[in-house]
């Protein structure tokens, strides 16, 4: 993992939005890699650039300047052999669960009878059994969050984009989701760009973290978390993670992004 | 073998007698023509549901249809735009139509004294335009009744600022007098007269604008122009509606039938008041000068009464040459 | 729809006939003033034939209207949607098309439309075309934009978008301004019949008026009222039949349980 192929490549990334305050510089200058087969998390406050980074790798987006190269191919049209996942689920309210799967079939103008039995086995792995006919207002925020995810692997694709996925959730539906979604991504050998507020997701899910700092979004740097795997609960009271996520908790102090309350004075 | 050919002589022979003895083909097809009356069937279009059911149109080769009309503006505005051959609505309304350049014109009129009135209670006593002062009388804005109010008033040495007009819509005008809104409204007696009376069951009388000295034609046929190059139609129309407008006077009866099977609704069914309509506006199919004469011949005294009238009261603008306006040609068809 | 739901509507009703009936006798309005609900039930049974000739014409002026203004309106919310400039063009036009009164273009619509089924037709699809259009195209726009970048990452062409996403996410829009629409068909082939007919509800009810038949004229109303009322729940219950997910046709108990 740690000397694999790269997979998609980022180089003098920059993205710059016009305003009516002015232009206004969300990524300035980002260059890295994402090898194959590798989570990697990106954290940073808000502001910094993390879901403008996600759109420009998924092609969604233009950049000011730099490349991007996915799969050695570079990147200058909306990206289609990808799956992606949103904060906010976006499930079409009159499709079932199944067929909300299905959509990124049919939109790819495949047939969706195909895979019907794949879609199928994916909800159940990840605990949907019983709720494929279900509709949208019918299941839980975590359950259509699940849902998506499924939508985002129905195809098969190499490359996963999550941006926030598990933001809407309460936090014990949110440690649920982690420890599923690492199974998942694992079995499919997917790589994975996991953006994230939580430094103790980020750090949980994956093989490297890149930290930002705030906007302009730069890369502040870069941390191999070579905890192993598969990482069940447990993992998160191990010295070691206290000591990746005091590491880069420090970074964000150091950016000012985060302030401690003054220490008593000594007596 | 030389049968064969007198065999055949014969059968031909035949079929041609049979063919000779079938009743003759329909006479020469007859000429489809709509025309649309000035309001919703009332009395005084009797005579033309008579001149249908009798056969007097099919006589003349006229299939006719009639269709009621929303009042007299719409109606001139709709034939001056082609929709029915013939139209039947009021003369200066059509005539400020024409000044203004819509392409109709009128080939006779039937209703040549005016049945323009103030219509009140027989107790209002009113017996003259002066007995005005001091009422209130309603009109709708802009028809003929209102447009000649003025003149009403100033022929008649009538004090304008003693007499208050309130305008209504036409259905409100008229239910304004009946709840005693108002004391007086102007209308055409032979139509809104009784029409009061049998609603209120009580007395309704009228003082006429023509007694006071002002008149003027109101309903005639009228055509487009593009249509009076069609001498024998236009011609056959005038002479079977004269013949319909007498036999209908002969049989007032027979016609408020034949308009009630017509047109059901026409006074919601009360053939008696319709009778009474058709009678009084019978009575105003001539002038003094066209008295006697073929019905609807139009005479040229009355049409410059109607002409100044319209001009000076109701502001027909510019007042073009008669020819514009109406035609006899088709009273003197070869 | 169960007794429940008919029931209050229906005594309110019963109850403003009593009143008006007890009215009308107690201060002794004159018949060409109100009549009776009692005049004018007797004048409907009487004249059902009539009524229902008159209405059928009207009918069809209603649907055909409704039709056209469905038929137009929808292609051009998806034009005002899916291009900037037809929307600056077009925008302020519609929106100053429906403050002129169709009664005062009467004339040019003779001219124009002729006499016949056409010119009511063409009034009642000017009055309702509009709420199609402002609610298609919100429903239109209603569409979250992640489901839209989702869209292109799925490679989907704007067709298919349209179809499988953005189309359906506008029905509950869409059947909002059909249900308005509709309701403005009715209104708008009467005006097509005041300004010129010789059938249809309109004429009748301008005719009973020009005989004071006020039993008839009400009675005409009546019907016309209760041709509204069916196409609106005509249309209601399309929607019922086609977007049945809806929030707004869950019944109270489903909905906030998750």
């Amino acid at each position: 993992m740690l000397n694999g192929p790269k997979f998609v490549e980022v180089s003098d990334l920059v993205r710059v939005f016009p305003t009516p305050e002015g232009p206004v510089r969300a990524l300035d200058g980002l260059s890295f890699d994402v090898r194959r087969g590798e989570f990697l998390s990106v954290v940073g406050p808000s502001g910094c650039g993390k879901s403008t980074l996600a759109m420009l790798i998924a092609g969604l987006l233009r950049p000011t300047s730099g490349v991007i190269t996915v799969d050695g191919r570079a990147v200058d049209r909306p990206q289609t052999d990808l799956g992606i996942v949103f904060q906010n689920a976006v499930l079409l309210a009159w499709r079932t669960a199944l067929d909300n799967v299905l959509l990124q079939l049919e939109m790819r103008g495949l047939d969706p009878r195909c895979y019907r039995d794949r879609a199928w086995e994916l909800l159940r792995s990840v605990g949907l059994e019983g709720f494929e006919r279900r509709l949208p207002h019918e299941l839980s925020g975590g359950m259509r969050q699940r849902v998506a995810i499924c939508r985002a692997l129905i195809h098969d694709p190499p490359l996963l984009l999550m941006d926030e996925p598990f933001g809407a959730l309460d936090a014990l539906t949110r440690d649920q989701m982690t420890l599923d979604i690492q199974g998942i991504c694992a079995r499919g050998g997917k790589t994975v760009l996991f953006i994230t507020h939580s430094i103790t997701e980020a750090v949980f899910l994956s093989d490297r973290v890149i930290v930002m700092t705030p906007r302009p979004g730069r890369i502040d740097s870069v941390v191999e978390v070579e905890l192993p795997r598969p990482r069940r609960l447990a993992v998160r009271e191990l010295p070691a993670f206290a000591g990746y996520v005091r590491g880069i908790r420090d970074r964000f102090m150091a950016q000012g992004v985060l302030r401690d309350i003054e220490e008593a004075p000594a007596p | 073998m030389s049968r064969r050919p007198a065999l055949l002589a014969i059968l031909v022979a035949l079929a041609a007698l049979a063919a000779a003895a079938l009743p003759a083909p329909a006479q020469a097809p007859r000429d489809k023509a709509t025309l649309k009356l000035n309001f919703y069937a009332y009395g005084e279009h009797a005579a033309f549901a008579y001149g249908v059911e009798k056969g007097i149109y099919a006589e003349d080769g006229i299939e006719l249809t009639i269709v009621e009309g929303g009042g007299s503006g719409k109606v001139v505005q709709e034939i001056g735009i082609g929709s029915e051959r013939f139209g039947y609505a009021d003369a200066t309304t059509m005539a400020n139509l024409v000044s203004k350049g819509l392409p109709v014109k009128m080939i006779a009129n039937y209703v040549q004294t005016s049945p323009m009135s103030i219509i009140f209670f027989a107790d209002a006593g009113i017996k003259s335009p002066k007995d005005l002062e001091g009422k209130k009388v309603s009109f709708t804005a802009g028809d003929s009744l209102h447009q000649n109010f003025p003149a009403l008033i100033k022929l008649n040495r009538v004090d304008k600022s003693k007499v208050q007009e309130v305008l209504l819509a036409p259905a409100a005008k008229q239910t304004a007098v009946m709840t005693g809104t108002v004391d007086a409204m102007g209308g055409y007696y032979t139509t809104q007269a009784g029409l009061i009376e049998s609603e209120t069951k009580k007395k309704v009388a009228y003082i006429r604008y023509t007694d006071f000295g002002v008149g003027a034609m109101t309903q005639g046929l009228f055509v487009h122009t593009k249509n009076l190059g069609e001498k024998s139609l236009n011609c056959r129309m005038v002479r079977a509606t004269g013949r319909a407008w007498q036999a209908a006077m002969k049989d007032p009866d027979g016609a408020v039938a034949a308009l009630h099977k017509l047109f059901p609704k026409t006074n919601k069914g009360l053939v008696d008041l319709t009778k009474k309509q058709w009678q009084d506006s019978a009575d105003l199919l001539y002038t003094k000068s066209s008295q006697g004469k073929t019905p609807g011949l139009m005479m040229k005294e009355d049409w410059d009464t109607l002409l100044s009238l319209a001009k000076e009261y109701g502001g027909l603008e510019p007042v073009k040459a008669h020819a514009d306006y109406y035609t006899n040609e088709f009273f003197d068809c070869k | 729809m169960t007794w429940r739901d008919w029931s209050p509507p229906l005594l309110t009703l019963v109850a403003m006939v009593v009143v008006w009936e007890l009215a009308v006798a107690l201060l002794r309005v004159p018949e060409y003033i109100l009549p009776a609900p009692r005049g004018i039930a007797a004048a409907m049974v009487k004249e059902w034939r009539y009524l229902a000739q008159h209405t059928w014409i009207t009918v069809q002026e209603v649907l055909l209207g409704f039709a056209m203004a469905v038929a137009v309106g929808i292609p051009i919310a998806m034009a005002i949607v899916y291009s900037p400039l037809i929307e600056r063009a077009i925008y302020p036009l519609l929106v100053g098309s429906q403050s002129v009164p169709k009664i005062a273009i009467a004339p040019l619509l003779i001219f124009w439309a002729g006499l016949g089924l056409f010119p009511k037709v063409l009034v009642a699809f000017l009055i309702s075309f509009f709420p199609i259009i402002i609610d298609t195209v919100v429903g239109l726009r209603s569409v979250e934009p992640e489901m839209l970048h989702l869209a292109r990452s799925m490679g989907a062409g704007a067709g298919r978008t349209f179809v499988k996403i953005r189309f359906p996410t506008a029905l509950p829009n869409i059947f909002a301004g059909l249900k308005v629409a509709v309701t403005l068909s009715v209104v708008g082939a009467i005006v097509g019949e005041f300004i010129q007919a010789d059938r249809g509800l309109g004429y009748a009810l301008l005719q009973a008026n020009a005989v004071m038949d006020t039993r008839l004229g009400f009675a005409a109303i009546i019907v016309l009222s209760a041709v509204g009322i069916a196409m609106f729940v005509a249309v209601d219950l399309l929607e019922r039949r086609l977007i049945p997910w809806h929030a707004s046709h869950r019944s109270e108990l489903a909905a906030g349980t998750l």
